[in-house]
């Protein structure tokens, strides 16, 4: 026991700060950063260098001279490219480079959204399907998940557009209405008819935040009686129920106040209100009813070229809403009728004052500015024309175009479709994921207390699978937004085609790259901040 | 219910309770709830309707699943009545039956997939044709009107051959001929048609077979058979060595099968040797060598070297070039002078700096032309110095646990140079051996222009990457390149961002930041709020406060620790940016970001930036097993006086690396099917090569059966990996205590 050696390191003996690890450390990370600089120097170096050889003023001022200060000038030149869709207007001429840059960040978002809720959709029920007690609905998930799972997205969307779309896709003149409803899929996009707002939509928007708000006023004052008396109120019914009714009320009452439209008929015609019209095409026709002209075209009592000639002619100006408002009711009386568009007011009134048509429907104030420029402006009558806050708009084929309605391109749909498909079969397995790891033990003790099955998944099972779910479904979300940069496989103008597309025409390559760079980081970083904020709200607290 | 044992007569197989199963049945399957009732209904008649709907269309199929159906249907109620299941009854009720919809749901899905089988059956073979000639030509098969078989002759019309000249050769194929004013685009059953031709048929002269040159002799002799409606296999068999291997030099093809049985032969002993059962030790590390010696070798193959700058005539030749091109003492002038840098003004050299002015030669510039020119033979001889002194420092103070200070430092700054000189010796070694390599040669015959001809190579012929790895050779070289490069990098990046090493002080980093940022102040921010002419402009001249602004942040976050923070933000950066806007930009910015003359090439680009992108996820998933460790591990390790590297390598990283292999693999099978991503930058992997080829004027279009192809291959792939991860989980015991 006593002749345990002493142990040889001496109290305070410093050790010396040339192979002291910790000052060792620190000045290497010194020279570390040291190193760094240089060799970001040393880029910029190589940048300037290569940039002045390839000339074409790179950093080209807008008032001239150049400096690295007009790095970003450049973007605010005219653009002078196509880019086939676009949820805000464009102009290749007029509009500048951002604009285009803000087309495709917005391009980005849309096939984003959609696609984060319909691949949450698709994933839910695959994997759910997964855990289906039919072995046939199990193994087809099953199979489903690993196909999509061991292809490339890129063949699956190659294989989506050029073989089933554009080869499979009838074209537009041969294209049929699907189940009888105005959808027209064709070789174009899909055509589906829209809502689009009138001018008393305001109005009625007005009353749908009254209705929210005070459906919010009822679900609190209900449920503070249930508190109070402990009986079920049906809060959520009655709440709904009001806002439902105050909706209602609202259409009726912001449809029959608006008087922004009117049409412009000649008195001749003895129309004295929109109501009249079926009758004159009837007296044209020469039948009882408007809706048996199926039928008397079918028997050949009358001939298509007959109903053409009888119906009402329409003049109106270009994209405006009065023309959606009219056709709506004359689709729904049955009417038939023949539009004529004009750029201009003016255009306009000299078609209707030449006889091409036969009712000219506009804005109230332009009716009564143009109906005084004509002649006989006192045989001109302006006929109110009665609006509900939305009316629908149909497509229909006129030419090589549909008109009317909303359009969903194939290059959309192709890219939507792929994504959602191929991230879908990830998300079905997290789900799986989910629901399986809530023990067995935690269903058994739900069955035991009573609940219903609804119950049980609502209250017990759900909460407990989504902390493990949220995790790596946010994640996939951010592969899914990431994902959404193969669209220039398909040529949709997401926000990577169309930095390209710049980077080609205005030939400068650093600029746009950078901007893209941060884009696509600022997305992914405020979708994993998110990701963090909501997983520590749901996190298991542990001691 | 009675305990006596019931009598299983032919008269009374009805169970006693069958009265209150029924009624039971009828209530919760049925009429519990209205919203229940209603659904029964709609789908019986949903399921009535289809079938109804089949039978017509496909009658024995259908009567035979709804047979079949009936009779499983059956037995399992009555095994239910009986309460009696078997085996094969009890699945059934278990997978497919248990309820009126689930079982409706079974016979809708069966029919669905009978159909959907028979529909991929007429596409897939019925009515498939594998005729390898091009989509130009019609698929079709014929018959003649007089029921003798014609076949036709190669190439357009020969106007030589004669019409009723018998051919002989069984390899002439057929296709259309080009003289052929509009040629259908569909031929119709019946249809006479002009031209066309069909599968090869060999000639029989006993039986009759004349050869024509073209149906236009004889336009109403043949009719259209048969057209092949379903897949064009024959465009993925004409092309599969274009997708294999696209325009890989096709004289030396045996460098590919090389290396495929390199890695098959080292592949082999690698599922046994690796157990814990096998013995032989040596064994082991010999295969290990060879794995770590493999991606030379296989560098060698599929890339070479470049052509040796001698000639080569024997032993000494290869010597004097090897000395020549890689320790001659080139003299600092001369070297200067190729690059450009020095020029002669009235006999004396002056330097070019940036701007163009000449000024007499630096010391800087002298130092660099000369670790430049000879740094091969610096590194040998600085190898041989330095390793003479640490010998001799060894044989004088031979190594003690407690030294004097001077001598510790001698040998950590020998140890540093020696290092240094040794990276340098290392590159000349690979130089000379290169150099060694390229000088083996051999002579074989190639056709040059058609005319073979006697030509003597280098074994290992330089390959331009750029031209010949492409198609699927090039899809397995991104992906085992990017696998290789990024495993040790992300790993790298994970232990970096997790280290709590000390990092820079707080009153270091401030300092430097409030010295950075007074002097932008002073100097460079009055000139920019004078030029700025934007809101814009005027806020970014305050750029100094940006400075201090993140050297706080990096105070904060890391605590001045440089590698976690280089390495968290390397990882964040990476991840947040698609691999599409990696790779395009690499292959944009590269050129602009070396300097002017250095080329680097677009393989190259593609492959550093699909490696450093999978480096960052790879180092996600490894920071995630890194996590997963106690820490208790770490300590005991520590305890035992580890230092680092024995710490991770033997203790901490088995262990996480097990943990991850699943996210790993699923990782790598990510990364081979993101190799595709390079065909919209317009590379030539496999999938590029097949839009390629349906590009091509021959097979213009046809793009379904070479993507189903691809689609294949992809998948065999990823299943392949995924059981081997699932064979690597079992054999490191994931999963088990």
């Amino acid at each position: 026991m006593s002749d345990i050696p002493k142990p040889s390191l001496r109290g305070n003996e410093r050790i010396p700060p040339w192979r002291d690890g910790r000052i060792i450390g620190i000045l290497l990370q010194i020279v570390f950063v040291i190193l760094l600089v240089l060799s970001l120097n040393w880029l910029f170096t190589n940048i300037g260098n290569n940039l002045d050889a390839l000339g074409a003023g790179q950093f080209s001022c807008k008032e001239g001279g150049t400096s690295y200060r007009c790095a970003f000038d450049f973007l605010s030149g005219e653009a002078q490219f196509p880019i086939s869709e676009s949820v805000i207007s464009y102009d290749p001429n007029t509009d500048s480079f951002w604009r285009a840059i803000g087309i495709g960040v917005l391009n980005t978002a849309k096939v984003a959204v959609f696609g984060i809720i319909l691949t949450t959709i698709l994933g839910t029920f695959t994997g759910i399907a997964r855990l289906s007690s039919n072995w046939l609905i199990r193994n087809i998930a099953k199979w489903y998940i690993d196909l999509m799972r061991n292809t490339p997205l890129l063949l699956q969307l190659f294989f989506l557009y050029f073989v089933i779309f554009l080869v499979s896709l009838p074209s537009v003149n041969d294209v049929q209405p699907i189940l009888g409803l105005p959808i027209f899929i064709s070789q174009r996009g899909m055509n589906y008819p829209s809502l689009v707002p009138m001018a008393s939509f305001a109005t009625w928007a007005a009353f749908i935040v009254l209705g929210i708000v005070q459906a919010q006023l009822i679900w609190v004052i209900l449920g503070r009686r249930e508190e109070q008396t402990g009986q079920e109120a049906s809060r959520g019914r009655w709440a709904i129920l009001s806002f439902l009714v105050v909706v209602l009320i609202g259409w009726f009452v912001a449809g029959n106040n608006a008087d922004t439209e009117a049409a412009l008929v000649s008195r001749a015609s003895r129309v004295r209100e929109i109501g009249d019209i079926p009758a004159l095409i009837e007296r044209r026709l020469g039948i009882n009813d408007l809706s048996n002209i199926e039928n008397a075209l079918a028997t050949g009592a009358l001939t298509p070229e007959a109903v053409d000639e009888a119906a009402l002619k329409i003049c109106t100006i270009n994209e405006s809403a009065s023309e959606i408002n009219l056709t709506a009711q004359l689709r729904q009386a049955n009417v038939p009728f023949d539009v004529t568009r004009s750029d201009r007011p003016d255009q306009a009134i000299a078609t209707y004052a030449e006889g091409g048509c036969e009712i000219f429907v506009a804005n109230r104030a332009t009716l009564a500015a143009e109906r005084d420029l004509l002649e006989n402006s006192a045989d001109q009558l302006i006929v109110p024309l009665p609006e509900t806050p939305v009316r629908v708009s149909v497509p229909k084929l006129e030419g090589f175009n549909f008109v009317g309605g909303s359009k969903l391109t194939l290059e959309f749909a192709a890219i939507l479709l792929g994504l959602v498909l191929y991230t879908g079969a990830f998300v079905a397995e997290i789900v799986r994921a989910g629901i399986l790891s809530v023990s067995k033990g935690q269903t058994e003790a739900a069955r035991a207390l009573g609940l219903s099955e609804t119950q049980r998944l609502r209250l017990v099972v759900l909460p407990q699978a989504l902390r493990v779910i949220i995790p790596p479904l946010t994640s996939q979300y951010l592969n899914l937004t990431k994902n959404s940069s193969l669209a220039a496989a398909v040529l949709f103008p997401d926000l990577y085609r169309n930095i390209n597309t710049i980077i080609n025409q205005s030939g400068r390559p650093i600029q746009p790259i950078v901007i893209m760079a941060l884009i696509y980081l600022s997305i992914s970083l405020f979708i994993s901040f998110f990701l963090n904020w909501y997983n520590s709200k749901i996190a298991l607290v542990e001691r | 219910m009675t305990t006596l044992p019931q009598k299983q007569t032919r008269f009374n197989f009805l169970p006693e309770d069958i009265q209150v199963q029924l009624n039971r049945f009828i209530t919760e399957q049925i009429t519990r709830s209205w919203i229940l009732t209603l659904w029964v209904l709609a789908i019986t008649g949903f399921t009535l309707a289809t079938v109804i709907n089949r039978v017509q269309a496909a009658p024995l199929s259908t009567i035979l699943v709804l047979v079949v159906w009936l009779v499983t249907v059956t037995l399992v109620v009555v095994n239910e009545l009986r309460h009696k299941h078997n085996a094969l009854s009890l699945w059934l009720k278990n997978n497919m039956y248990n309820n009126i919809t689930n079982a409706q749901i079974s016979l809708l899905i069966v029919l669905g997939i009978i159909a959907a089988v028979f529909a991929f059956y007429n596409y897939a073979w019925a009515n498939a044709s594998f005729v390898a000639i091009p989509a130009a030509d019609y698929r079709a098969e014929l018959i003649s009107a007089d029921g003798r078989e014609y076949c036709f002759t190669m190439g357009g019309i020969d106007t030589a051959v004669s019409t009723t000249e018998i051919v002989t050769d069984p390899t002439e194929r057929c296709f259309a001929t080009a003289d052929l004013a509009a040629p259908p685009s569909n031929l119709a059953v019946g249809q006479e048609a002009s031209s066309f031709c069909f599968d090869q048929k060999p000639d029989d002269p006993e039986n009759g077979i004349t050869c024509f040159a073209s149906t236009a002799e004889n336009p109403d002799l043949f009719t259209v058979d048969r057209e092949f409606t379903g897949a064009n296999w024959g465009a993925v068999e004409a092309n599969l060595v274009t997708m294999m291997i696209f325009r890989f030099n096709r004289n030396e093809t045996w460098r590919i099968w090389a290396v495929i049985i390199l890695l098959a032969v080292l592949f082999v002993p690698t599922t046994f040797v690796y157990r814990a059962s096998f013995k032989n030790k040596r064994l082991r590390q010999l295969l290990t060598y060879a794995w770590l010696a493999s991606p030379l070798l296989i560098y060698l193959f599929l890339r070479g070297v470049e052509p040796v700058p001698f000639e080569v005539d024997g032993f000494s030749s290869v010597t004097q070039g090897i000395w020549d091109n890689t320790f001659a003492w080139t003299g600092f002038i001369e070297e200067l002078e190729e690059a450009g840098l020095i020029t002669y003004v009235n006999g004396r050299p002056l330097e070019r700096v940036g701007d163009g002015a000449l000024q007499p030669i630096s010391t800087w510039t002298q130092i660099r032309a000369t670790l430049s020119g000879n740094q091969y033979l610096l590194g040998v001889l600085g190898l041989l110095l330095f390793g003479g002194l640490t010998l001799l420092l060894n044989r004088r103070f031979p190594q003690k646990e407690h030294e004097g200070e001077l001598v510790r430092l001698g040998r950590m700054v020998l140890r540093i140079f020696l290092i240094i000189t040794a990276v340098f010796a290392l590159l000349a070694l690979l130089q000379v051996f290169s150099m060694l390599i390229g000088s083996i040669t051999y002579t074989r015959e190639l056709p040059i222009n058609g005319v073979p001809q006697e030509v003597t190579q280098p074994v290992f012929s330089s390959l331009d990457p750029d031209v010949n790895w492409g198609g699927f050779l090039l899809t397995i070289i991104i992906t085992i390149f990017a696998i290789v490069v990024s495993f040790p990098i992300g790993l790298l990046m994970a232990l970096g961002r997790r280290s709590k090493i000390r990092g820079i002080p707080a009153w270091l980093t401030y300092g430097a930041a409030i010295v950075i940022a007074v002097v932008g102040f002073t100097q460079s921010t009055p000139a920019m709020v004078e030029a700025a002419r934007s809101n814009l402009e005027l806020v970014a001249a305050y750029w100094p406060i940006l400075i201090l602004v993140l050297a706080y942040a990096f105070q904060r976050a890391f605590n001045g620790n440089v590698l976690a923070a280089f390495s968290t933000l390397y990882i964040e950066f990476v991840r947040g940016v698609p691999l599409i806007t990696v790779l395009f930009g690499s292959i944009i910015l590269f050129p602009i970001l070396l300097p002017p003359g250095v080329e680097i090439l677009n393989t190259w680009r593609v492959l550093w930036a699909v490696a450093l992108f999978a480096a960052a996820y790879l180092a996600e998933n490894v920071r995630g097993g890194l996590q997963a460790i106690p820490n208790g591990q770490y300590e005991a390790a520590d305890s035992l006086g580890f230092n680092a590297y024995q710490k991770y390598r033997l203790i901490i990283l088995p262990q996480a690396l097990r943990v991850v292999i699943p996210a790993i693999v699923g990782q790598f099978i990510g990364l081979f099917k993101d190799t595709t991503l390079v065909a919209i930058i317009g590379m030539f992997d496999v999938l590029g090569v097949a839009n390629a080829i349906a590009a091509q004027e021959d097979w213009l279009g046809v793009r379904r059966e070479p993507y189903i192809f691809l689609a294949l291959l992809y998948f065999v792939g990823s299943a392949l990996m995924t059981a081997y991860s699932r064979r690597l989980e079992k054999q490191t015991g994931l999963g088990e205590r």
